[in-house]
C-alpha cells in the first residue's frame, strides 16, 4: 500500500510538472490604454522610428497618482512623472516595450527608447516614447507593426484606424490595418495554437494573434 | 526502519527540485512595473482557449465596471448598478487564473473536508482578500504617501508573505499526511504493543466524532495505533488543529489582495466615493467566493466519486489517502513556484 501511495503521489506530481512546463503566465488585463502608433519613414526609404502614445484609463491612472505622489499633494510634478517613466522603462525593457515588428514574417529587434515621457492630464496618465529598429529596415516586402502586452496585464486599444499611421515617404506601399476577430482567431487556430506552442516555446505568446497591427506591403 | 521515510523524502525532494526552475515561467509583478498582475498558470489546448474566452469576457466586464464607477461619480444614484456589476465581475474574475482556487481546492481535498467547511473557507478567504485590499489602499492613502513605500511594494511584500505561508502550509499538510504512512515501518521494528487496548479506544472515538471524516480517521488512527500512547487528547486536539489549519489557509490566501479591487478602491477613494468603493469590493468578494467554493465543491465531489469507484473499502481508503497526499503536495508545490516567481520579480 505504501508503495502504491508513493507511486501515485509521484505520478500526480509528475502530472503537475507536465502541466506547469507547458503553462505560461496569463494575467487578466487590469490596465487599459488608448494607443496611437506612428511609423516614421526616413528619406532613405527605411523605417526610422516607431512613436507610441498611450493614454491610460482613469482607474489605473489614479493608482499611479497615489503611488508616485512623493510630496502628498495629490498632483504629479515633473520629478514624480519622471520617476513613473523610469519605473515603466525598467519594466518594459523585458517586454520589447510592447512593440512587435515583423519583416516578411520574421521578428525584427528594436532598440530601447532613451526615455519614456510621462504626463498627467484630466486624471489620465499619458506616455510617449519612440523605439527604432536595431538594424536598418528598408521598405520592402511585408512589414507588420503592432503594440500589445504579451502578458495581457495592460490592454492597448487603437480605437480607430487613424491611430495607426505611417508618416513620411511610403509611396508604393499598400497600407492595411488588421484587427483580428477574437472568436475567429480561436476557431481558426484551435489546433494550431497548441502546435505553435510546442514548436516555438521561446515565442509563444497567444496575445500576438489578437493584437491590432499595421501591415505595409511594398 | 528509517529507510522507507528516507527514500520517500528523497523522492519528494527530487520531484520538488524538478519543479523549481519552472518558477521563472511565472511572473508575479506586472509588465508595466506598476501594480501587480495575477500570477497563475494556464495550460494550452482546450483549457487554454477556455481561459482566453474568460479573459475576453473579463475585459468587457472590467470596462463596464470602470464605466459604472465613473458614472457613479457624476450620479450617485447609479450605486446599485455598480454593486451588481461588481458582483458579476467577482464571479467571472475568479473563474480566471489566480485567487487561490487551486490552493483552496487542494487543501480541501487534502483534508477530507466537509463541503460546508470548504465553502466557509472559500468565503472567508475571499472576504479576507477584500479586507486586505481596503487596508492597503487606506494605509497607502493616509499613511504611506510621501514615505517612498509604494502600494506596489506593499502588495509585493504581502504577496511574498502569502506564498511563503502557502508553501509552509503545504509542507505541514504533507508532513502530517505522510507521518502515519511511515509509522507502520517503525511499528514492525518492535513497537507493536498494547494492540487490543488501543484498538478499543479508537473504535469508541470513531463513533463519536465527525462522520464525514470517518474513513480517514479510521485509517489514520489504525495506522498509528501501535504507537500512539495517548489517543484521548490527540483525538480531541484534532478538531482544534483543523480549525487552526483552516485559519492558516484563509490568512495565507487572503493576504494577497486582488489587483482589480485595489484599482477600483483607489479610484473611489481619490474621488470621495467611499461607500461606493466599499460596497463594490464587498460585492466582488461575494462573487469571488461563490466561484471559488463551487470549484472546491467540485474537487471534493470528484474525490468522493473516485473513492466510491474503488473496488473495495481498503482500495477506497488507499485512493482517498493518495488523493489527500497529492493534494497536500500540490499546495506545497504551488506555494513554492509562486514564491520563487515573486522573489525573482
Amino acid at each position: 500500500m505504501r508503495k502504491i501511495t508513493a507511486s501515485f503521489n509521484c505520478l500526480l506530481m509528475g502530472t503537475a510538472l507536465v502541466a506547469l512546463t507547458t503553462a505560461h503566465v496569463q494575467a487578466h488585463p487590469h490596465v487599459f490604454a488608448e494607443a496611437r502608433m506612428e511609423v516614421v519613414v526616413g528619406d532613405n526609404k527605411a523605417i526610422d522610428t516607431l512613436r507610441h502614445v498611450w493614454r491610460f484609463d482613469e482607474l489605473f491612472s489614479s493608482t499611479v497618482l497615489l503611488e508616485f505622489d512623493a510630496n502628498s499633494n495629490l498632483k504629479l510634478e515633473p520629478e514624480e512623472l519622471a520617476e513613473v517613466g523610469t519605473t515603466v522603462h525598467a519594466s518594459l525593457a523585458d517586454f520589447d516595450f510592447y512593440t512587435s515588428v515583423d519583416h516578411n514574417g520574421k521578428a525584427v529587434e528594436i532598440t530601447a527608447p532613451d526615455v519614456i515621457h510621462v504626463d498627467f492630464q484630466d486624471g489620465q496618465l499619458l506616455m510617449f516614447f519612440a523605439v527604432a529598429p536595431r538594424e536598418p529596415l528598408p521598405l520592402e516586402g511585408t512589414l507588420s507593426f503592432g503594440a500589445y502586452d504579451p502578458t495581457m496585464y495592460a490592454a492597448l486599444d487603437f480605437l480607430t484606424d487613424d491611430d495607426l499611421v505611417v508618416e513620411g515617404p511610403a509611396t508604393g506601399c499598400k497600407h492595411t490595418i488588421i484587427r483580428p476577430n477574437a472568436d475567429e482567431v480561436l476557431a481558426q487556430n484551435e489546433d494550431k495554437l497548441t502546435q505553435a506552442f510546442f514548436d516555438d516555446p521561446e515565442n509563444n505568446d497567444i496575445s500576438k494573434f489578437f493584437a491590432t497591427r499595421l501591415e505595409l506591403i511594398c | 526502519m528509517l529507510k522507507l521515510p528516507g527514500q520517500r523524502s528523497a523522492l519528494i525532494l527530487f520531484c520538488l527540485l524538478l519543479l523549481t526552475p519552472l518558477a521563472s515561467e511565472a511572473m508575479a509583478q506586472s509588465s508595466l512595473g506598476i501594480g501587480t498582475a495575477e500570477p497563475s498558470f494556464s495550460s494550452t489546448g482546450v483549457f487554454g482557449s477556455f481561459l482566453d474566452w474568460v479573459n475576453a469576457k473579463q475585459q468587457a466586464f472590467y470596462r463596464a465596471l470602470s464605466g459604472a464607477i465613473k458614472a457613479m461619480r457624476d450620479d450617485p444614484s447609479k450605486l446599485w448598478g455598480l454593486v451588481s456589476l461588481s458582483f458579476a465581475y467577482g464571479v467571472f474574475h475568479a473563474a480566471g487564473p489566480g485567487h487561490g482556487k487551486a490552493i483552496i481546492s487542494s487543501y480541501v481535498i487534502a483534508n477530507e473536508q466537509t463541503l460546508r467547511r470548504g465553502v466557509t473557507i472559500s468565503f472567508l478567504a475571499a472576504f479576507m482578500q477584500g479586507f486586505v485590499a481596503v487596508v492597503i489602499v487606506g494605509v497607502t492613502y493616509f499613511a504611506l504617501r510621501g514615505t517612498g513605500i509604494s502600494m506596489t511594494g506593499a502588495t509585493h511584500t504581502l504577496e511574498i508573505a502569502s506564498y511563503g505561508l502557502i508553501a509552509g502550509f503545504g509542507a505541514w499538510l504533507l508532513f502530517r499526511k505522510l507521518r502515519p504512512v511511515a509509522r507502520p515501518a517503525i511499528q514492525k521494528a518492535g513497537h507493536g504493543h498494547d494492540h487490543s487496548h488501543h484498538d478499543g479506544h479508537d473504535h469508541g472515538h470513531n463513533h463519536e466524532h465527525d462522520h464525514a471524516s470517518h474513513q480517514h480517521d479510521a485509517n489514520g488512527i489504525c495506522q498509528t495505533c501501535g504507537h500512539s500512547h495517548a489517543p484521548d487528547p490527540s483525538t480531541l486536539m484534532a478538531e482544534h488543529i483543523r480549525l487552526r489549519e483552516a485559519w492558516s489557509a484563509i490568512v495565507a490566501i487572503g493576504l494577497r489582495p486582488c489587483s482589480g479591487a485595489l484599482i477600483v478602491l483607489t479610484f473611489a477613494l481619490l474621488n470621495g466615493l467611499y461607500l461606493g468603493g466599499l460596497l463594490s469590493v464587498t460585492a466582488m468578494s461575494i462573487g469571488t467566493a461563490i466561484t471559488v467554493s463551487l470549484l472546491a465543491t467540485l474537487a471534493v465531489l470528484a474525490k468522493k466519486t473516485a473513492m466510491r469507484l474503488a473496488s473495495s473499502q481498503s482500495a477506497a481508503m488507499r485512493v482517498g489517502n493518495s488523493i489527500e497526499i497529492a493534494g497536500a503536495a500540490l499546495v506545497l508545490v504551488l506555494g513554492l513556484v509562486l514564491l520563487f516567481a515573486a522573489l525573482q520579480a
